[in-house]
């Protein structure tokens, strides 16, 4: 095809031909093209179908508040629906799908849905889809989906990626057309650092799209040269294809630049796109305005557009919609775009205008009305009332509507901005509290003329910076246009019965409006929720205006008292891709290795996610085709002879200082001022609320200096818990903390034969027999010929066991040594799948356990609270619910007649119903019990401590099993604790 | 949110952990009489006011310290910002 | 006389320095950096004085202190990392503790961080994409704890644009150089295109 209606001139390279295809047809445009443009170069204006009727449309605008022309645009996996064609760069190669039609946008079969529009109203699925309720799901929602809606997704992963950043500067300009650009010129020459973001891939805004000049120069020629003046300082970031989406608290923006969106992907590491958070300590808004369409009948055909984004499409981009074309206005701005078409060639066919002092041109002004059009897959003719009552059809392709200009406030709401109504202007303007630093110059600030948003955006800059301490001169301004603006409402057109659209995106007209009314949804939040006005990807750029304002008419308030719905972020949709940045699959979130990962790996373990950490599950050896044929020898192994498992996870806090003990002893339950050198003890840590926080031990290492391990799970909020108790509450003693994890490879080294396996490794000159290093001992030591380690003698199997710490960089060495020297004990490393079987068998607690519902009691460590100091948690978990003899206690559950005891199966007494009435508790760890050779359990059960013997109900209705179980003792293993100090 | 650090100077507050109600300096004496009754007004009865708070943030991904910050609900403003410890030392020499 | 021995590995398991470069850009871990940290016990701030004269100048909010045996940086109120030459001083915390004696809380921190070292001839485009530093004025000898793509990091300048010295838990060794080298690779194409 031919580019039948482009014009001449432009800012496109015509030496660059760039192919492209729509539907499968091929197409040619050029680079500076979108494919808006493009297509409408090639007399191409049917671009989408609307969302619920399903009307043949094309572009109203020429920006990114376009409702129509989207599309899917991209191949495969890069399919991106709900492309805004008026946005979109065109390159070599793109290819883009309509949406929301079949078979063919021309022949759409739901097109039947206009035809019923009279049942299609505004509530109408609410009202139609009540009954019955179960076709809801089953039908009506599915059906509905099917029908309505927008683009597909490609069902495909992502194949692109995103960056993230982080940028800083003292001023941001938000919009580089003559206000942005003049006000980063007077930052920038000031030597303020100053961003200019731009959504736009072009710099310049309006001035690209007009034909006035600036100081004797096109609009277009002055933005070049103020852009390279701007580019020469080193201090100016300048920032295209950078939507600006968000303002957040103190002078904090969220943008998005399109890094690649207008390259052909090359499958190269370049992101996609940018998320970047921007700081910025003042910010100057100049964002423009949007023109606003007018509601008449029939004003949604393919061909009628905004006149400014007529005029920008033949001035920048040198096409028409059509060759004839009229322009429909109620304001002296449509007024240019016949001037500026008809200097092009295009013959304008009229300009018709209400008012009485319209200005005259070289074609036809009617005095009058827009009241209905005609062409169903494209305009092609309008039918005029004039004053004098004489109806007249004009034959035209294109019409360009100007109802006046909305400044663009949506940044302004975003904290608590509260526009307000200009009545000179008719329109909404920045009002109320805006973001923390930020001013608004230009269209956005109401200000309509170019000279005014030159002088806005030189002032503004001034002023923002003067509060800096940053003084800046206004620059001379280039002689610009000057018109006085005022704007009077035209926000429809009476006559007609045919619908009137406002929101052409989410199909809402003014009959819908009217429904609202009469239904009593007036307030603009309801009117907004009951029609969906404004609720599109376009956010109500288009239509908030025109429909309060028919709500205004019709409750006879004003529009000043009507207000106006609030805007939020984002400014314009966000690929959830680049909010995730590089966050997603196996970069989720970082992974932490322990000193043993590589040991391990060659070993072949499976891993298991722990937190960050990858932990090894369990060992598998050959000839083992279940994981429980590997935990059960690692576990026993432990129990006969001596098993290693890395234990580097738990959390280790370095506390150091004179008053060490006495902060200990308000951070544990326990007692600790009178640990010895030389002593390890375990520790009870409770929240101030008496439920049991963690749990760990506490090394003297010396009078002033402990190590304090917590859970893996943890360590983070432990040592947080920690520095407050430190800084808010105690700040009075002498202490010091830092974390120590990652400085230490610990190995817990247990079962019988762990004494025998460490005095291989360990130096002679360190006595580690039972009377020198008796059970919870801990020193500093050498291993391996004088390598620095500490040992701890603290068991979590129950077995004789020590934890045994080198620096990290040796932990993977250790492993082998202790592999090596264990050889003859058949040691055996363990996974934390035996790990939890050997604690579960000691009936030691873990993070099951503390769940963030269980105090000291129901752990049954009531006792270990000292009464005889203050500790925190101590005063509150002695309350009467958390402490009462009867409540729940940790005990122990054999399985009876039954190869499984599932966790978290809940407690009932023998024969009772299973209901939240009758429940006594629930069990929280299981495993099977390779030593005693039956699944075992730990669990809550009311007054545990006196129904030992006792057979209840483990009912498990998830997993539908209710098995009978026996209480026992926690310690299924050596109750006495005879082996730990053996 | 920016937090203006009093030795850092604005840090984003996504460095920052929150807790709560800088009441919480305030702990009672767990020995004295009416502990149980002091501990349950401690923890449970806080203020919420819309406007002017005083708030407990953590730096944990900067220098550790714990800061009162002087935060209106309503609008987000941070009139001040102190370490905690400075606070809890003053309020302890009060006593 | 126990006849094992044992040897060191670095953060990445190996037994040499691990180490990228991608379009002049280099990321080397660096395992001969020994590490401890300072605190100054309760009103022993002035053992910043020793501080000073250990590490050849004061060391103040923020700032990074290189010299010779020792480098500091601050860290904290009263807090500071101090690193040296690993062959020579692998017991730098014994040795500090040695000199401030129960002025002080003196910790290993050899293996609890990695440390790597950034160089090349445009580094902002690729930290400003990485952590959230105001990086125009983030000068020569400046710290900054900071996090990293999830990770809790330090940074400290040496030549601002040229090169830096990155610091993370050593557990998160592998993610954190994963991290950066995406970025060194992404920031490459960028410029290249």
């Amino acid at each position: 095809m031919t580019q039948s209606n482009r014009l001449n001139g432009g800012q496109i390279d015509r030496a660059q031909l760039l192919r492209f295809t729509f539907d499968g047809q091929s197409y040619s445009g050029h680079a500076g093209d979108t494919l808006a443009s493009a297509l409408l170069s090639n007399g191409v204006r049917l671009m989408g179908r609307s969302f619920k009727y399903h009307r043949p449309r094309g572009p109203i605008s020429a920006g990114s508040e376009e409702p129509n022309a989207l599309m899917m645009i991209g191949d495969g996996a890069r399919v991106e629906p709900n492309t805004r064609a008026t946005v979109a760069e065109l390159y070599d190669g793109l290819t883009a799908k309509s949406q929301n039609a079949w078979p063919s946008l021309k022949l759409d079969a739901l097109g039947i849905n206009d035809v019923f529009s009279n049942f299609l109203t505004a509530g109408f699925y609410y009202k139609t889809f009540m009954w019955p309720r179960a076709f809801w799901e089953k039908f009506y929602e599915p059906a509905i989906r099917k029908a309505a809606g927008l683009g597909r997704l490609s069902m495909q992963e992502d194949p692109d990626c995103y960056d993230k950043g982080f940028l800083h500067c003292d001023l941001l300009v938000i919009g580089a057309g003559p206000s942005g650009l003049m006000a980063a010129l007077t930052a920038a020459r000031a030597g303020a650092r100053v961003i200019l973001a731009d959504e736009d891939f072009r710099m310049g805004g309006r001035l690209n799209a007009e034909t006035h000049e600036l100081g004797g120069q096109s609009g277009a020629d002055w933005a070049t040269a103020t852009l390279a003046e701007l580019a020469s300082f080193d201090t100016v970031r300048l920032m295209t294809r950078t939507t600006v989406f968000g303002a957040y608290d103190h002078g904090v923006f969220g943008a998005v630049e399109r890094v690649s969106d207008h390259l052909r992907p090359t499958g190269d590491t370049r992101p996609r796109q940018t998320l970047w958070r921007i700081y910025a300590r003042r910010s100057l808004l100049c964002a423009g305005a949007t023109e606003r369409m007018v509601g008449f009948a029939n004003n949604d055909r393919p061909g009628i557009l905004q006149a400014g984004a007529l005029r920008a499409y033949a001035n920048r981009w040198a096409v028409t919609a059509g060759l004839r074309v009229t322009v429909f206005t109620n304001n002296d701005d449509g007024h240019r775009t016949a001037r500026d078409l008809a200097a092009k060639g295009v013959e304008i066919v009229a300009v018709i205008d209400p008012r009485a002092e319209a200005p005259q041109g070289d074609w036809r002004v009617i005095r009058g009305q827009v009241v209905d059009t005609k062409g169903r897959l494209g305009l092609k003719s309008v039918t005029v009332r004039g004053h004098d009552g004489r109806q007249e059809v004009l034959q035209v392709e294109g019409l360009g509507v100007s109802g006046g200009w909305n400044p663009n406030v949506s940044l302004t709401c975003h904290q608590r901005g509260r526009p307000e109504w200009r009545e000179d202007i008719a329109a909404f303007v920045p009002g109320g509290t805006l973001p923390v630093g930020m001013a608004v110059a230009g269209a956005a600030a109401g200000d309509l003329s170019t000279h005014g948003a030159l002088r806005g955006g030189a002032e503004g800059a001034v002023a923002s910076l003067e509060a800096l301490g940053i003084s800046a001169k206004a620059p001379e301004l280039p002689e610009a246009e000057d018109a006085p603006v005022q704007q009077t409402p035209l926000w429809y057109v009476g006559e007609g019965k045919a619908r009137k659209w406002i929101d052409f995106q989410n199909d809402v007209t003014v009959k819908d409006v009217k429904l609202a009314h009469q239904e009593g949804f007036v307030s603009v939040e309801h009117l907004k929720r009951y029609t969906t006005l404004g609720m599109a990807t376009d956010q109500g750029k288009n239509s908030n205006l025109g429909g309060l304002a028919v709500m205004a008419e019709l409750t006879g308030q004003t529009i000043a008292q009507t207000g106006t719905t609030m805007f939020r972020p984002p400014y314009t949709p966000v690929a959830m891709g680049a909010l995730a940045g590089r966050s997603v699959g196996k970069d989720f979130k970082p992974t932490r290795l322990t000193p043993s990962h590589h040991w391990a790996e060659k070993q072949g373990a499976v891993f298991v996610e722990v937190g960050q950490w990858m932990r090894a599950q369990w060992f598998p050896q050959l000839g083992e085709t279940h994981w429980r044929q590997s935990v059960d020898r690692e576990a026993l192994a432990v129990r006969k002879s001596v098993g290693v498992c890395d234990v580097t996870t738990l959390g280790k806090v370095d506390v150091q200082g004179r008053d060490a003990a006495e902060f200990l002893n308000l951070i544990y339950a326990n007692g600790f001022a009178k640990l010895a050198v030389g002593k390890t003890r375990y520790g009870l840590m409770l929240r101030e609320d008496g439920i049991a926080m963690d749990d760990g031990t506490a090394a003297r290492l010396a009078e002033d200096h402990f190590v304090v391990t917590t859970t893996t799970a943890n360590a983070g909020p432990v040592y947080r818990h920690m520095e407050f108790v430190r800084q808010c509450l105690r700040p009075d003693l002498d202490v010091q903390l830092i974390s120590t994890t990652d400085s230490w490879a610990q190995y817990a080294v247990a079962g019988p034969n762990a004494r025998k396996l460490l005095q291989k490794i360990v130096d002679p000159e360190f006595d580690i027999s039972n009377e020198a290093f008796p059970f919870m001992g801990c020193a500093e030591i050498t291993v391996c010929g004088g390598t620095r380690a500490r040992l701890f003698r603290i068991s979590f199997s129950g077995e004789l066991a020590y934890e045994i710490a080198v620096p990290t960089r040796y932990g993977e060495s250790l492993i082998e040594v202790l592999m090596a020297a264990g050889e003859e004990f058949d040691v055996t490393p363990y996974g934390t799948e035996a790990l939890g079987v050997l604690r579960i068998e000691k009936g030691h607690a873990a993070g099951n356990e503390l769940n963030g519902q269980t105090s000291a009691a129901h752990l049954g460590m009531a006792r270990m609270v000292s009464t005889k100091k203050d500790s925190i948690g101590a005063v509150l978990t002695r309350r009467e619910e958390l402490s009462r003899e009867d409540g729940l206690r940790l005990m122990g559950f054999e399985a009876i007649d039954s190869d499984t005891l599932p966790a978290g199966s809940h407690l009932f007494a023998e024969g009772a119903a299973h209901r939240p009435e009758t429940d006594q508790g629930w069990l929280t760890s299981a495993c099977y019990s390779p030593h005693l050779g039956k699944p075992i359990a730990l669990g809550y059960i009311k007054q545990g401590g006196e129904r030992i013997g006792e057979v209840v109900t483990a009912a498990n209705p998830v997993e539908g099993t209710s098995v009978k179980a026996r209480i026992v003792s926690p310690h299924f293993i050596d109750p006495e604790g005879a082996r730990l100090r053996d | 949110m920016l937090i203006p650090h009093p030795i850092l100077g604005l840090r984003d507050a996504q460095e920052f952990t929150y807790l709560g109600d800088a009441s919480l300096l305030d702990r009672p004496d767990g020995m004295a009489e009416g502990a149980s009754e002091a501990f349950h007004d401690y923890l449970y009865l806080r203020d919420n006011p819309a406007g002017e708070h005083r708030e407990l943030w953590f730096h944990e991904q900067g220098d550790r310290s714990w800061l009162v910050v002087t935060r209106n609900t309503l609008t987000h403003e941070i009139t001040k910002a102190e370490l905690a410890r400075d606070v809890a030392l003053a309020r302890r020499g009060v006593k | 006389m126990t006849e094992y021995r044992l040897f060191p590995r670095t953060a990445f398991g190996a037994e040499s320095a691990h180490s990228v470069s991608i379009a002049g850009v280099t990321l080397t871990e660096r395992p001969d950096v020994a590490l401890a940290s300072v605190a100054a016990r309760t009103g022993e701030a002035e053992i910043a004085g020793t501080m000073a004269e250990l590490c050849g100048g004061p060391c103040g909010v923020g700032q990074y202190k290189e010299g010779a045996p020792f480098s500091t940086f601050w860290s904290g109120p009263d807090q500071w990392f101090v690193l040296a030459d690993h062959a020579a001083h692998e017991t730098l915390a014994a040795e500090l503790q040695a000199r401030l004696g129960d002025r002080a809380s003196v910790t290993e921190q050899n293996d609890g961080w990695v440390v790597f070292d950034l160089t090349g001839n445009a580094l902002t485009p690729m930290l400003e994409r990485l952590c959230n530093i105001d990086l125009a004025r983030f000068e020569a000898g400046q710290a900054q704890r900071c996090v990293i793509e999830h990770i809790s990091s330090f940074v400290l300048c040496r030549d601002p644009g040229l090169s830096y010295r990155l610091m993370c838990g050593r557990s998160f060794a592998r993610s954190f150089a994963h991290a950066v080298e995406t970025i060194m690779a992404s920031v490459a194409a960028q410029a290249a295109a």
